[in-house]
């Protein structure tokens, strides 16, 4: 199992090196800034972390995050707070499904099928929101993105809730274990009797969920319903995924794994903006990043294989 | 995808070029032969909340003066801005407005419009050195980056330490703001920018670069922080409830949050551009170059004035957007 474990060998080494070159990185308001900072897209990839397990990804989670903000923005300011929450995960909830039946149903490929719902719903936020941001927010309401219960960051409680949540399901339910079998092989689980369309429209929903809890902590952070944002949200949630060990092409992948993935990708941004490293250089050093911990973790597991 | 604007948009025009053809000469446009101009309009990126002032300038202005008005969104993408020209050209539009992503990138397909007569209108960002237009309206990113900078100096003084949050790397705005900044700041040797990075124009990317430096940089190691765009207001929100309101912020352009966190004292000034202004000036001068009255027309440069915001005037000032 050194498989498993050895990319979160790599985050806490990492961690580790950062901690004892800058009194910076280590300090705690640090440590739980790059918690908070990471919240957002860590609970995009739990959800990713299924879609993927199952066999497919979604690059609609972006759009459903803008969608979920502005529906929440607007219910907030025309209805109540509880119908605000509610309306919002119900629109993540309704795209997943839509996702989970374009895949199953009409059995379209699921890159073409979420790039299909990604470019729909983001065309749709502008038709109604005239591509204006929802202003005007209680400013209350920023609590959910920037507040801390006690040192701990509220965006990092909502995080570890979802995390511990889809743990849960993948661990302990039937549906969880149907997601791996599926993913792993589809028509061997359709012959055993899996429910193969159902569980592949479940993981989807609960992605468009997770994509929608996204949404929510975005309007607790910033204070506004965006429509033009989230638009990096696929490609970093699948990074996050993949970096902890879950392979585009399905069948296994963990919790713990999307977490340090997550993470890493954070602690890497963070260590790269304390040591006042060029933005210009950014965006190449996360690529070598992505590059390497992928390759060190297939190199293991060909390896694992050949044995 | 947004061919929604221009089916909405002909419906005013077309009243408007009725209400022309019954008042005549008396009425607002004095044109010779009462001609609807055709004139289009491709905006690269159609969703940045900044252009949504700035089309309703524009499709006023069609309005006024009669004009059949085609927007076109460039989707952030520079071959589809290129399509939507080819497509303005094919259609023989009488003149096309552009506002592009990328000054340079578009300046094979202008030269096209050239080569077939069709005059064409910079607006908001200019087109690169090579092909030829009318004029360009707008304001000037680099004016806008040295009116940030006297901001600066007046919230910190003759000198400082400066964080510098980019916009999205190689945009006009990224590139001309800086140099207009940077050129600002040389008179004041006393103040160092000693740290840069981007946030993409993302509210969430700003907050995160703002968290850190203000882990690196305790309290009197770091002054002021100017961001290139508005998305820095939540890092200064959050600077404020952390304890840390000893940093200033200056920031770029001028939404309805960045009004009330400047009217709040959490942010201490920005600079702003009037959309709606450049897009209704953009059209209105389409229509004086395309009835002769070329004096009308401001070149090779249209700027339009950039007001400078702080406590003292935000709140007779509205928002941009």
């Amino acid at each position: 199992m050194a498989v498993r474990y050895s990319i979160s060998l790599v985050f806490v080494a990492l961690v580790a090196s950062l901690m004892i070159i800058s009194p910076t990185f280590r300090r705690p308001e640090n440590l739980w800034n790059i918690l908070q900072q990471n919240s957002i897209i860590g609970v995009v990839s739990c959800g990713m972390l299924l879609m993927m397990i199952v066999g497919g990804f979604d690059l609609s989670v972006g759009s459903v995050g803008a969608a979920s903000s502005i529906v929440a923005a607007f219910m907030f300011l025309h209805g109540s707070l509880p119908l605000g929450i509610v309306a919002a995960l119900a629109t993540g909830l309704v795209v997943g499904v839509l996702n989970g039946l374009l895949i199953t149903k009409a059995r379209i490929n699921p890159f073409v099928a979420t790039l299909g719902t990604q470019v729909l719903i983001q065309g749709m936020v502008f038709i109604a929101t005239n591509a204006t941001p929802i202003y005007g927010l209680p400013s209350a309401i920023t609590v959910v993105g920037l507040g801390h219960l006690g040192p701990v960051p509220v965006a990092t409680i909502i995080f570890a809730a979802v995390a511990l949540m889809i743990w849960g399901i993948l661990r302990f339910t039937r549906f969880g274990h149907y997601i791996y079998a599926v993913g792993g092989n589809k028509e061997a689980s359709r012959l055993a009797g899996v429910p193969v369309d159902r569980v592949i429209i479940g993981a989807f929903a609960i992605g468009g969920l997770c994509a929608a809890v996204g949404g929510l902590i975005l309007v607790g952070q910033t204070g506004i319903g965006s429509p033009a944002a989230a638009t990096t949200w696929p490609l970093s949630a699948i990074a996050a995924v993949v970096v902890g060990g879950t392979p585009l092409s399905g069948g296994i992948g963990t919790v713990l794994g999307a977490v340090v993935g997550t993470l890493l990708l954070g602690v890497v941004a963070n260590g790269l903006n304390l040591f006042g490293v060029s933005p210009y250089w950014q965006p190449a050093v996360t690529g070598l990043v992505i590059l390497a911990a992928v390759g060190v973790d297939s190199y293991h597991r060909a390896s694992a294989d050949g044995d | 995808m947004f061919s929604l604007f221009s089916k909405k948009l002909k419906k005013p025009a077309q009243i408007a070029g009725l209400m022309l053809l019954v008042t005549g000469p008396a009425g607002v446009a004095p044109a010779a032969d009462q001609k609807t101009f055709h004139v289009g309009s491709m905006v690269w990126d159609t969703s940045i909340p900044f252009y949504a002032n700035f089309l309703k300038g524009q499709k006023e202005a069609a309005a006024k003066y009669g004009i059949d008005l085609d927007i076109e969104n460039g989707n952030s993408k520079l071959e589809t801005q290129v399509a939507a020209v080819q497509q303005f050209l094919s259609q023989k539009k009488d003149l096309i407005i552009v506002t592009p992503g990328d000054a340079q990138g578009i300046v094979p397909v202008i030269k096209q419009a050239n080569q077939a007569k069709v005059p064409v209108i910079a607006a908001n960002n200019n087109v690169g050195e090579g092909a030829d237009i009318v004029t360009f309206v707008g304001s000037s990113n680099y004016e806008f980056g040295k009116l940030q900078g006297k901001l600066l100096v007046d919230a910190i003084g003759q000198s400082g330490n400066v964080g510098y949050i980019l916009g999205a790397l190689g945009t006009d705005p990224q590139v001309s703001r800086e140099k207009g900044m940077m050129d600002y700041l040389k008179a004041y040797p006393g103040i160092h920018v000693i740290a840069r990075q981007t946030a993409n124009w993302d509210n969430s990317q700003a907050l995160s670069v703002i968290q850190d430096w203000l882990s690196k940089y305790p309290k009197g190691a770091i002054n002021a922080i100017v961001d290139q765009g508005p998305e820095g207001v939540t890092g200064a929100q959050n600077a404020t409830q952390t304890g840390r309101a000893d940093v200033k912020f200056v920031l770029g352009n001028y939404p309805a949050t960045v009004q009330k966190a400047i009217q709040d004292g959490i942010v201490d000034g920005t600079i702003v551009e009037d959309p709606y202004g450049q897009g209704y000036t953009s059209v209105e001068s389409a229509y004086y170059w395309l009835t002769g009255e070329k004096d009308k027309v401001k070149r090779p440069q249209y700027y339009m004035q950039n007001p400078v915001i702080t406590k003292a005037n935000a709140a007779s000032v509205p928002p941009e957007m």
